[in-house]
This record gives C-alpha cells, sequence and structure tokens, in this order.
C-alpha cells in the first residue's frame, strides 16, 4: 500500500520560494489502478518522482510498504528502486545505441542477476510488452511506439509491484497509445500497482476500474472512483 | 580447520604470557655510563635505576646530582658533586670533561665550573656542597670545591665539620 | 620564534592545515545541529533539511580523512626535510622532538585518523539500517573526530612557530639510542625476547582474525602494535640502516632506504586499526564487515614479511647477524 501524507513540495530559488505540491494526502491500495490527472505544471510529475525516491519532499512523506521513502538512506531508496518500483518516462530514457534486449537487462546487471537468468527474464518482460520480435534492434532505429513498449519491458523486467508512467503516452500517436492502455490493462489485471500521471483524455477509453485523482497547481481538486 | 587453529592461538597467546612473564622476573642491571651523548647535555636520570660511579649508590634524587661527559659523549653520574671530583681527580681528561650540576636553588642543570658551593649543606654523601645557581659571601667557587673535597675538607670530616659549624654559629 | 613559518614545505602543509581546520570547525557545527535537531520520526521541513545536513556531514567526514591522511604523510615528509635548518636534526626525529608539541601532533594526527576510519565503518552500518539505529551516537563521536582536528589545528601552529632554529635538538641516535645499561623497551624485554615476542602476538593476531575470536584480538592488537614499534626501532631497523646501532623509526622514511618506512608504519597502521574496528563493531552492532578483517589480515602479513626480508636479506648477503 501507498500513502501519500501531508505531502508539500517547495522548490526554492534566489527569486523567490515556488510552492509545487501542497498538502496532498490520499492512499493507494495494493494492484490498484491510479490516474493522476492535471495539465503541464500541476506538480504531477514532481508528485510522482517524490513517489519514485528521486526526489525528496519539503515536507510530509510517502509510505510505500511500510517504509517512509524520502527517510530511507540512499542505499534503501536505490534498492527499492531497483526492486519494486518500475518507471516509464515521457522520453523513454533509453540508451539509443544499444539494443531494446540490453535496454531490458540494464536493471538486472544493476541487481546483479545472473546473466543466463536476467537474459530469460528480459526476454520474458519483451514478450509481455509485446517487442520482443524487435529484441536485437539498436533502440534508435525504433518508432515511438515500439521504444515506449522496451521501456515498459524494462520498467518491468524486475517484477516490481509498483509502477509509476509519468506522461506515457504524450509522444505516441492514437494507434500506438492504445496500445499501451492494453498493456497496462494487462499489466493492471497481473496485480502490480500503477500509478500513471497524465493529461491526456485518452486514458477515459481504459475498461478498468481505476481512481482518478485531479490535480491542479500542487492541490487535489478531486478524488473519485471510476468504472470502466 | 577452526580445531586446529583455536589451540594454536591459545598456544601462542600462552607462550606470549609467558616470555613477558620470564623477561619481567630478569632482574635489572643499573645504569652506570651512558654512551653518545655528543651534545654534552645533561641526560634525565633514571632514578634508582642509574648508578653512582664513585660510591656505587643508587641515584635517588636529581637534588645536587651531577654528570660527567667525555669529550666522546660518554656520560657518567653522581648523586653528590663530591663524588664527581673524587672520581675525576685521576682522569687525563678532567680538564677536557664538561661537568654538571643540579642546583639545590633553582632545581636544574647548570655547568657545574659556573656554579657556586654552599658548605654546609646537606648532600648525600655528606660532604655537605650544595650546587646553587646564585652565589653568596657563604658560597665558594667551583675550584674551591674541588680543593676542599681532594684535601678532605668536607662535613663528612668530623674535625673540619665541628669548624664549620662553629663558624656558621658564628655567623649568626 | 616561527624560523619555520615562511618554508614553502610549512606553507604549503599550514595552508592545506588551515583548510581542514575551517572544515573541521564547520563539522563541528553540523554535529551539534544533528545532535539536537534530529528526530526521523518526524517528517517535517527541518527534519529533511538535516538529512541534508547529515549528508554534507559525511561527505566532510570523508574528505577530511583523505586529506589528513595525505597531510600526514606529507607532514612526516616535510619534517625530514626541515632537518637540514635544524641544528643537530639528522632526520625527522630531531624536528619532532625540537618541542614538546611534535609528538604530541604526530599522536593526535594518528588518533583523529583512527576515529575517522571507526566513523566510517559506524556510518556505512547505519545507512544500511533502514531507521538509523545509531544516529545520535555516530554523531557524538563526529564531534570528538572534529575537536580533535581543531586540536590538532592549535597544535600544528603551536609546534611550528616554537621551533627554534637556533637552539640544537638531539639527533635520532641520542633519542632513540640503545644507551649502555638502560633498556629502553617494555617489559624488560632484551632483543631476542623481544622478537620472539614480536612473533608469537603476529601469530596470535593473525589466528584470532582467522577464527574470529574478537575479543581475542581487542587484546593482542594493541600489544602488538606496542611490540611492533620497538621490534623496527630496535631490531629490524638496524637491518634497515644495516648498522647496528642506529635506531630510529623516521630515518627509514628518507630516499636512501627507498622510503620503506611510510610502508611498514602505514601497513602497521591501517593494519591494526582494521583489526580493532573490524573486532568492536562485530562485538557491539553483531555486524561483521569481513572485509576489514581481510584487510588486518593482508596488511600486518605485508608488515611482518618486509620487516622481516630485510633481516633475512641481510643474513643471507652477509651470513652474520648485526
Amino acid at each position: 500500500m501507498i500513502e501519500v501524507k501531508n505531502l508539500n513540495k517547495i522548490y526554492s530559488s534566489f527569486s523567490g520560494d515556488v510552492k509545487v505540491l501542497s498538502d496532498i494526502n490520499f492512499k493507494i491500495n495494493d494492484a490498484e489502478l491510479t490516474i493522476i490527472e492535471g495539465v503541464s505544471g500541476s506538480g504531477k510529475s514532481t508528485l510522482l518522482s517524490i513517489m519514485a525516491g528521486l526526489e525528496k519532499p519539503t515536507s510530509g512523506e510517502v509510505v510505500i510498504d511500510n517504509d517512509s521513502i524520502a527517510k530511507l538512506p540512499d542505499i534503501h531508496i536505490s534498492r527499492l528502486r531497483a526492486s519494486t518500483i518500475g518507471m516509464v518516462f515521457q522520453n523513454f530514457n533509453l540508451i539509443e545505441n544499444l539494443s531494446s534486449l540490453d535496454n531490458v537487462l540494464t536493471p538486472l546487471i544493476a541487481l546483479k542477476t545472473p546473466l543466463k537468468e536476467a537474459k530469460y527474464l528480459a526476454e520474458n518482460a519483451l514478450k509481455v510488452a509485446n517487442i520482443e520480435h524487435q529484441k536485437n534492434q539498436v533502440v534508435s532505429k525504433l518508432s515511438g511506439g515500439e521504444k515506449q513498449r522496451v521501456a515498459i519491458a524494462r520498467a518491468i523486467v524486475a517484477n516490481p509491484t509498483l509502477l509509476l508512467c509519468d506522461e506515457p503516452t504524450a509522444n505516441l500517436d492514437y494507434k500506438n497509445s492504445k496500445i499501451f492502455l492494453e498493456l497496462i490493462t494487462k499489466l493492471s489485471k497481473k496485480g502490480i500497482t500503477i500509478v500513471i500521471a497524465t493529461h491526456d483524455p485518452i486514458f477515459k477509453e481504459l475498461e478498468l476500474n481505476y481512481s482518478l485523482i485531479m490535480i491542479k497547481s500542487g492541490q487535489i481538486l478531486s478524488k473519485e472512483q471510476i468504472n470502466g | 580447520m577452526k580445531k586446529i587453529l583455536t589451540p594454536l592461538l591459545v598456544v601462542a597467546l600462552l607462550a606470549t604470557v609467558a616470555t613477558i612473564l620470564l623477561s619481567m622476573a630478569k632482574k635489572d642491571s643499573p645504569i652506570v655510563i651512558v654512551k653518545g651523548n655528543l651534545y654534552k647535555k645533561p641526560l634525565p636520570i633514571k632514578l634508582n635505576k642509574t648508578n653512582d660511579t664513585q660510591c656505587a649508590m643508587l641515584i635517588k634524587s636529581e637534588k645536587n646530582a651531577a654528570e660527567v661527559i667525555d669529550s666522546d659523549g660518554r656520560t657518567w653520574f653522581f648523586d653528590d658533586p663530591g663524588c664527581m671530583v673524587l672520581w675525576l681527580k685521576d682522569k687525563k681528561w678532567k680538564d677536557k670533561a664538561t661537568l654538571w650540576v643540579h642546583t639545590i636553588d633553582t632545581n636544574r642543570w647548570i655547568k657545574a665550573k659556573d656554579a657556586n658551593f654552599g658548605v654546609t649543606d646537606h648532600s648525600e654523601m655528606h660532604y655537605g656542597f650544595g650546587a646553587r645557581e646564585r652565589g653568596s659571601s657563604k658560597t665558594i667557587s667551583f675550584k674551591q670545591m674541588q680543593l676542599r673535597v681532594l684535601r678532605g675538607e668536607t662535613m663528612a670530616n668530623p674535625k673540619w665539620r665541628k669548624k664549620l659549624l662553629s663558624i656558621k654559629q658564628d655567623g649568626e | 620564534m616561527g624560523d619555520l613559518l615562511l618554508n614553502s614545505y610549512e606553507i604549503v602543509y599550514l595552508s592545506s592545515e588551515v583548510i581542514t581546520t575551517i572544515f573541521a570547525a564547520i563539522l563541528f557545527t553540523l554535529s551539534l545541529k544533528l545532535l539536537f535537531g534530529w528526530d526521523i520520526n518526524r517528517s517535517t521541513k527541518e527534519q529533511y533539511y538535516l538529512e541534508k545536513v547529515a549528508y554534507l556531514a559525511s561527505t566532510l567526514a570523508l574528505f577530511l580523512f583523505w586529506v589528513k591522511t595525505i597531510l600526514y604523510i606529507y607532514l612526516v615528509y616535510t619534517l625530514d626535510e626541515l632537518s637540514i635548518y635544524i641544528a643537530g636534526a639528522m632526520c625527522a626525529a630531531g624536528v619532532v622532538s625540537a618541542n614538546s608539541y611534535g609528538l604530541w601532533l604526530l599522536g593526535i594526527k594518528a588518533i583523529s585518523l583512527f576515529l575517522l576510519l571507526l566513523w566510517m565503518v559506524l556510518n556505512s552500518y547505519d545507512l544500511e539500517q533502514k531507521n538509523y539505529p545509531i544516529f545520535k551516537k555516530k554523531i557524538v563521536l563526529l564531534i570528538f573526530i572534529s575537536l580533535f582536528i581543531l586540536l590538532e589545528g592549535w597544535l600544528n601552529y603551536s609546534y611550528i612557530v616554537n621551533i627554534d632554529t637556533s637552539l640544537p635538538v638531539s639527533c635520532c641516535s641520542t633519542l632513540f639510542g640503545n644507551l649502555e645499561g638502560e633498556n629502553p623497551l617494555p617489559f624488560n624485554l632484551n632483543t631476542i625476547s623481544l622478537i620472539i615476542l614480536f612473533f608469537l602476538l603476529f601469530i596470535a593476531f593473525e589466528l584470532s582474525l582467522l577464527i574470529d575470536s574478537k575479543l581475542t584480538t581487542l587484546v593482542v592488537t594493541p600489544l602488538f602494535l606496542v611490540l611492533s614499534y620497538y621490534s623496527v626501532v630496535y631490531f629490524f631497523g638496524t637491518y634497515i640502516y644495516e648498522v647496528p646501532t642506529h635506531n630510529c623509526p623516521f630515518c627509514m622514511m628518507q630516499k636512501e632506504y627507498n622510503y620503506v618506512g611510510y610502508i611498514l608504519w602505514g601497513t602497521l597502521f591501517f593494519g591494526t586499526s582494521f583489526a580493532i574496528i573490524w573486532a568492536s563493531v562485530a562485538l557491539w552492532l553483531k555486524q561483521e564487515y569481513r572485509v576489514l578483517k581481510k584487510l588486518a589480515l593482508i596488511l600486518i602479513a605485508i608488515f611482518v614479511a618486509l620487516n622481516s626480508s630485510y633481516f633475512m636479506l641481510y643474513y643471507i648477503k652477509n651470513g652474520v647477524l648485526l
């Protein structure tokens, strides 16, 4: 379970403080799908970064499975990120001159998984993400949709319990976005907790139950349960 | 592996303790001479472990003690300036030697030739010469002290002692 | 007064030490803040700020460790170079004893290096747990360390300002020389029993590490450290110098002796430090840092092998002992 408690984030600079998140509170149960919706600059990416332990809040906390992630020593945050959190980014953040397979292997190398096992897991993840046929292709030669699928394969290869997606469809066309939705549905049914930050209306087409959190100027406007 | 190493460790520890104990049980031989004091500075005396070369007593205090340093750095120790003078008398190199005395008034080492000596002081071997940094009408120079020691005109000589003490009383 | 203050070695040394002293002062204030403000159960702005402070403090400690290690070596080198300016000094021994601050300075420096090493191990233990179990304890240690380094800063200044180049000092042969009749060795040992004891303690040291007997390690290591000092100065040193009467811990750091002193004293210091830290952390926190144990085993083996090799090579070359 993920619990966000009294979360505040202020970016300080010489020109003054910018309050990006103020007093955010919500809970996400295991295996739940949550969509955080808001326009650009509403603070949803920051929220996701804090949930992933990439950034520290100014105050408040994010508790993932009883660990307050911002308070953990760095080494534990890294371990948590490597073993239980998968991330998908708007710009995919893949290593362009490596093959798809090698990109998916990278988190397993960090986890020191034996190579043979790692290869098996990576191929499996590529299969789940419907991109196995491109496993030996260099990433720079893939289309946007294919890249996103490789990114998803990489995010799920270490068998995470939580998948965080930051604007995953921003660089995808409608067709590829639909494929992405199918993938998310598949993963959600597997029991992975998924949080998607987006402003893309396409997620309304999801045929799943999910909770929708509307966020504006760093504050939660509404929380509701949607039955797809 | 551990089965062999543990007894070995015990043996090594026992041998260590035995070596230390055996070594500590050995008798200490006192210091008589120290070599290599080429700077001819007074050396701190290891009390109760250093022998006076003349009278062969262990030196118990640096107070009024003396040291003789030869030009090659050999150093001898004395508990009384009188002992130093007596020991030096037949040494061929006595004029080239560096002599130190520990004063009773300023409590530090000074060159014996610069020191002033009281004549009725308490000294370890009862010669009565106490080294002082500051001179007075009652003190004598090193040369005079040397002469008196060699002539036997010291507090250790009963006749002379009587004479000295009566002079002292008269003076008071 | 301060005749050597403008010597170029001293300028480099002192200005580096000024930096470490300033950093130690910063470390001191940061540590106080952490000691009184830290509460891991709070999620306030203040606590997150202190987490950053803790990170800065540990970075400073790590920086100080490396700089202090390098500066220690440089200080000894500098003292050796300075011996030409001071009448009577033939090596660093004379320069160190030019006033009463010198030996204190070397001693305090070794202690603060040891404490920094200990701190780094405790810090890594603390960060490996999820809830900082020994946070306050390690911060108290950090306060001590910063005070030690500040003390060093003062000693550095006092030592160098109080070197009077016009006063002749003793050379190593009078400071450490084997004066006839006088036994410089502890426990009333003679050279043979010293060497027997040295090797016995070496065996006990290595065995206690190998069979994980931490208490034995804690007892044996300090004893081995002391005995090693005497063994090197009064026995192995004579084979390094190939002169039976040359007893000095410093001359062996000179070029003539291939700077072997740095390796000898370095392996001894780090080897014994690692052993003590390994054993005490294992006893206290029930956490074994096997890498420390391995390093201790290897470093002390190198130390003993290097010493013995001088002795054996001399015997092989000359067929006699000194």
